[in-house]
């Protein structure tokens, strides 16, 4: 072995199994999924959309929008086995 | 060695063209060093030949070169997967095992590409890839087929690919971990992400863009669509997870981990969102988008992510004004603003104020971080989002910017909803901390002394009457101004709470109640802690302060504390419970109070009293009185138990005279004696001080006004003990008279008691359970999980006059018969065998032995004992089989039993046709709560499954013990799920006793007298009498019986 790990592997040009088969940090198992109980704050947050001449309409759509998809959220985290039905009683 | 060698290299080949055999495995996994030595060796040889090679000329060159290059590629990966993977462990990670292949997954512009391989093996072709996809649960439908995926040297893996929205379950549930084996870590990556998109979804972290798709084929117009994108993304997380993305995923492509983490975030939350509105009924979009009015309208009725036209200068107009929208939400370096709210001091203004980030990352009051901050126009638009969002914080009158007075209500409003609101919209909340527990309201009692000289329960107290919420103790006056407020807070174990409104009025009430009851005596306030004047509030009433009461259940609260298994002049090992027991009998010794050991029958009342008695011996003595069934008993444990103990029993005519007992019970521990010895002698018993007095079976006493009773009540002692299974056998009046001998005066009138405590009996038992009573059930899950599967009791019983006369008469009988036998005659032996069936027979009952067609009611003493065993197992709703030998006798004591108990009492037996006795079996089995059934010991001593049963009496004697054992297992086999309890019924001092002493094995049946005799027709008159005579030593006669009938209900 005359040649250092390092310069033997400045030598190499093509993907290397070592890259694709790399060992990554472990992730932690995911936390239950719990719906807001309103799905539409970050939305309400942001003021009016700029959506000219839909008035009230296109807020109440968005808002539709995003309170079905929380909806929908939760029946995936149910598929998941990770929906948090605990009631809360401390905070 | 040469061959070896070889042999090793060759494997060391295959494995890294991933081609090695299991042998070759094998090999290579015996020696991991000589494994990566040999992979070093290769290296260098290939690169000096790789030199080499690129000195050669000519057509083949360039093949020799490359040829070499592909082999050194593959080593060097070799290499550095085995030298990363041992750093790896070290370090913590994880990686997909070498040498297997697994299901991987490449992202791809929103296709997820599937394929199979791993670390140092070839990829898995389609056929393989086909059923490994099948075999996670992947959807069969959506896929498309795929290039494929160029991997390390060269190799070509086979791939399918899915649109994000056709796999959205399966990888959700792949990131929950529901995916099944042979998944590698890429496709558990790629689910985990679009686990956290979900999340994002679930709270509402969504934000509508308007992307283009590009320009139209008339290129005058841009074709666009709505396009969902998270929002408020935790940056943190998003980071952690990009870190985690193994290599497979982006083998795709040289995406940078952080960005591909987002675009599949983004994937999932588009595909969600836009599956969600493209189930709404939204209006039907314009037909024509001609300005940027029209585009704004396509986006509203198109936000399902469909496509459509916009002219270029309209379209980019409403897509930038949308990215400005939402461009405080979707900023990656948005700053956090912290919404704080502080209790108030006093009062009942909560102050909430917001605050930002400074330039030197402290966080400081809004306004000033508005004004030094690092990004104020970040943190402008951010505290603009929470005021549109919290408009609290627009109310007029706040100091500064940011800051506001909250009302209770407002207060409790953000700790339960709006903080929740806010947090989802990513500020964060940091309030104090509540629980949505109600506390139930009770109220408490302070006793300080009065200077009362009295002491006991006679000392008068100051009390002071207060309400408590849990830990938190409210005075009349703070009672009014809680009730008053619109939402009434208070702070309980360290978290605010919400009082209810019904809780505080009701407490308010029960303290007006009391406002005059300043002074009480300890009696009193005995009384009033356990229940006895009334317990106005669910939370009951707890007593504190300094006062004899106080005192009393503050030692009575840790009476049970530590119990102690094995006391010290116990030979033996307590169960838990008896244990706890023992320890509130020194408690009541303590205290000097009486107390009710309420046990039920089974659970080992006189060990445990017992054991209390050693432990506490040579402190004065015990005078135990108990029916003259269990004397016996009582004798035998203590001898067992508590050898130490000097035990006198003092019953029978051998008995102390009266001016004989001080100097007969001076050097006594215990004198053990029946109801009716203890009643005849009282005068004399009640001269002497007694440290403690024992009732056993304390039922005797119920009735409180009968003689028994009565006299019971004249013998001085500084502790009274009742111990009985079944203190409310018939309903309170009972337990007072049984707590009123114990304690008397102590706990009120008996009207009052059984007002105050009326309803559930168990109920009240609790309520005074530990401080005057120490109850414990089988039917406890602790207490049953200790008890054995079968407990076997023996019950001496008394024998009447007439049982006795009849006895003499036919024993005389018998020797006459004997001693001159007249021409004819039986055999003797038979005439002795004859006679003893006679005696036996007169040992239950002079009707079984000659049936007059009288009552059979206080003319025997087993027919007293097995009245009262089953009064106690229906008083505790249980099943009881009687086993007897006599089967008529079985028919005229179920008629007695159903007569007395008012309870139909059927008796099984050979005589019954075979449809009638399964019916009886059946019914008993299925017959809900108490009840008996009588058997012939023939007929239903074996086959039969009476589980339904867990008390056997055998109500006489057989010679066999097995057939005994088989009767008492009708009730103990399998599916019975309790403890059963078996009574053997004995006449002491009779033929009985020696059947019994047969049974146990102490003698045969011919040894019944004499040890040598061979038969029993070898006894000659004197020695008949002997063996089958009355002695009157162990004879338990009429008079305990009568005091025992009186104790009994009417």
């Amino acid at each position: 072995m005359t040649q250092s790990k390092s310069s033997r592997r400045r030598r190499g040009k093509k993907p290397k199994a070592a890259d694709l088969w790399k060992p990554v940090p472990p992730l932690d198992p995911p936390a239950p999924i719990r719906r807001a109980d309103d799905a539409t704050a970050v939305l309400a947050s942001l003021g009016d959309p700029p959506l000219k001449g839909q008035g009230d309409l296109a807020k109440r759509h968005l808002f539709m929008v995003a309170e079905r998809a929380a909806d929908a959220a939760v029946v995936l985290a149910h598929v998941a086995g990770l929906a948090d039905t605990s009631d809360a009683e401390d905070r | 060695m040469e061959d070896a060698t070889g042999a090793f290299e060759a494997a060391v080949w295959a494995a890294v063209e991933g081609r090695a055999s299991d042998e070759q495995r094998a090999l290579l996994e015996a020696d991991p060093a000589a494994h990566l030595r040999m992979v070093e060796r290769l290296i260098d040889d290939t690169d000096e030949r790789l030199e080499n090679a690129r000195q050669l000329k000519g057509s083949e060159r360039a093949l020799v070169v490359a040829d070499f290059e592909s082999d050194l590629a593959l080593l060097e990966s070799t290499y550095d997967l085995m030298t990363r993977a041992t750093g790896a462990v070290a370090a913590g990670l994880v990686a997909d095992p070498a040498g297997e292949v697994r299901l991987q997954a490449s992202w791809s512009a929103g296709d997820v590409v599937l394929w199979a391989g791993g670390p140092g093996v070839p990829p898995a072709d389609n056929d393989e890839l086909a059923d490994r996809i099948e075999a996670t649960g992947a959807p069969r439908d959506g896929w498309q087929a795929h290039p494929g995926v160029r991997l390390p040297g060269g190799v070509h893996a086979e791939s399918v690919s899915i649109a994000v929205h056709d796999a959205l379950g399966w990888l959700v549930a792949v990131g929950g971990g529901q995916g099944g084996e042979g998944l590698g870590a890429s496709v558990t990556w790629l689910g985990r992400v679009a686990v956290e998109a979900v999340r994002l979804v679930a709270q509402g972290r969504i934000v509508p863009n308007l992307r283009s798709e590009g320009r139209s084929d008339s290129d005058s117009a841009l074709e666009l669509n709505v396009r969902w994108v998270p929002a408020v993304v935790d940056e943190l997380g998003l980071a952690r997870l990009a870190e985690s993305m193994p290599g497979p995923v982006v083998a795709l492509g040289n995406a940078e981990p952080k960005t591909l983490t987002r675009n599949v975030l983004a994937a999932v939350v588009d595909a969600v969102a836009s599956d969600a509105a493209s189930r709404l009924d939204l209006p039907a979009p314009p037909p024509v988008t001609r300005n940027a009015l029209s585009v704004a309208e396509a986006v509203i009725t198109r936000l399902d992510g469909s496509t459509f036209e916009a002219p270029v200068a309209a379209g980019a107009e409403v897509s930038k004004r949308l990215q400005r929208w939402t461009k405080a939400v979707v900023n990656p370096h948005r700053p956090t603003l912290v919404v704080e709210l502080a209790p108030p001091d006093k009062g009942d203004a909560w102050f909430l104020r917001v605050l930002g980030t400074g330039a030197e990352g402290t966080l400081l009051d809004i306004e000033v971080a508005l004004v030094d901050g690092k990004d104020t126009k970040a943190l402008g638009d951010e505290l603009a989002r929470l005021e549109r969002l919290y408009d609290v914080l627009l109310r007029p009158g706040g100091r500064r910017r940011g800051q506001v007075y909250l009302s209770q209500d407002e207060a409790w409003e953000l700790m339960t909803i709006t903080g929740a609101t806010l947090e989802a919209a990513g500020f964060e909340v940091r309030v104090p901390p509540l629980s949505r527990r109600k506390p139930s309201a009770g109220l408490k009692m302070f006793t300080e002394p009065t200077g009362d000289t009295v002491v006991g329960a006679h000392q008068l107290s100051n009390v002071r009457w207060t309400a408590l919420f849990d830990d938190v103790e409210l005075t009349a006056a703070e009672v009014a101004r809680l009730a008053a407020e619109a939402r009434p807070l208070v702070r309980s174990h360290g978290r605010w709470v919400e009082l209810d409104r019904a809780d505080l009025k009701e407490a308010a009430a029960a303290l007006a109640e009391r406002a005059e009851l300043t002074q009480m005596t300890g009696a009193e306030i005995l009384r009033h802690s356990v229940g006895l004047e009334g317990t106005p509030l669910a939370g009951g009433l707890s007593v504190e302060g300094s006062s004899w009461a106080s005192d009393l259940l503050a030692k009575a609260s840790g009476a049970t504390i530590d119990p102690v298994v094995s006391p010290p002049g116990f030979a033996g090992e307590l169960r838990s419970y008896q244990a706890e027991a023992l320890g509130w009998l020194g408690f009541l010794d303590a205290t000097e109070l009486g107390g009710c050991l309420a046990l039920d029958m089974g659970l080992g009342k006189t060990p445990t009293v017992l054991a209390h008695l050693g432990r506490t011996r040579g402190d004065g003595t015990a005078l135990v009185i108990a029916p003259p069934a269990v004397v016996g008993n009582w004798a035998k444990e203590a001898a067992r138990f508590t050898a130490d103990l000097r035990v006198v029993v003092h019953h029978g005519a051998g008995r102390a005279e009266p001016d004989e007992m001080p100097a007969a019970f001076a050097d006594a521990d215990v004198v053990i004696t029946t109801y009716g010895t203890a009643v005849r002698d009282i005068d004399a018993l009640a001269k002497i001080e007694w440290r403690r007095v024992v009732l056993d079976e304390a039922q005797a006493i119920k009735n409180h006004t009968n003689e028994t009773a009565q006299q019971l009540r004249r013998l001085p002692a500084r502790t009274r003990i009742a111990l009985t299974g079944t203190p409310i056998e018939n309903g309170l009046g009972d337990l007072w008279a049984i707590l009123d001998f114990t304690n008397p005066g102590l706990v009120g009138g008996r009207a009052a008691f059984i007002a105050q405590l009326s309803g559930e009996g168990e109920a009240a038992l609790r309520a005074l359970n530990g401080i005057l009573v120490f109850r414990r059930t089988k039917s406890e899950p602790e207490v049953a999980a200790e008890l054995p599967d079968r407990i076997d009791e023996l019950d001496h019983c008394a024998m009447t006059p007439e049982q006795i006369g009849l006895y003499q008469a036919v024993l005389d009988g018998l020797v006459q018969q004997t001693s001159d036998p007249q021409p004819g005659e039986e055999p003797k032996q038979g005439a002795i065998l004859a006679a003893i069936t006679a005696l036996k027979q007169i040992c239950n009952h002079p009707a079984n032995y000659q049936d007059d067609g009288q009552p059979l009611a206080g003319r025997s003493g087993k027919l007293a004992r097995l009245e009262e065993i089953v009064d106690s197992v229906f008083a505790s709703g249980e099943k009881v089989l009687i086993f007897t030998h006599f089967a008529s006798w079985g028919v005229r004591l179920a008629e007695h039993l159903t007569s007395v108990t008012g309870v139909p009492v059927s008796c099984y037996h050979g005589g019954l046709a075979r449809g009638a006795r399964d019916r009886m079996i059946a019914e008993f089995q299925e017959q809900e709560g108490a009840g008996a059934l009588v058997l012939s010991l023939k007929a239903g001593g074996t086959g039969l499954n009476l589980t339904a049963a867990s008390h056997v009496v055998l109500y006489d004697r057989w010679w066999n013990p097995a057939v005994e054992d088989q009767a008492r297992d009708r009730a103990w086999r399998i599916g019975q799920t309790r403890t059963v309890i078996s009574h053997r019924l004995v006449c002491p001092g009779t033929v009985d006793e020696r059947v019994e002493e047969v049974v146990a094995g102490k003698r045969h049946i011919a040894d019944l007298v004499l040890p040598k005799s061979s038969s029993l027709a070898d006894l000659d008159a004197e020695q008949l009498r002997v063996a089958l005579g009355l002695r009157t030593d162990s004879l338990l006669t009429e008079d305990d019986l009568a005091a025992e009938r009186e104790g009994a209900p009417a």
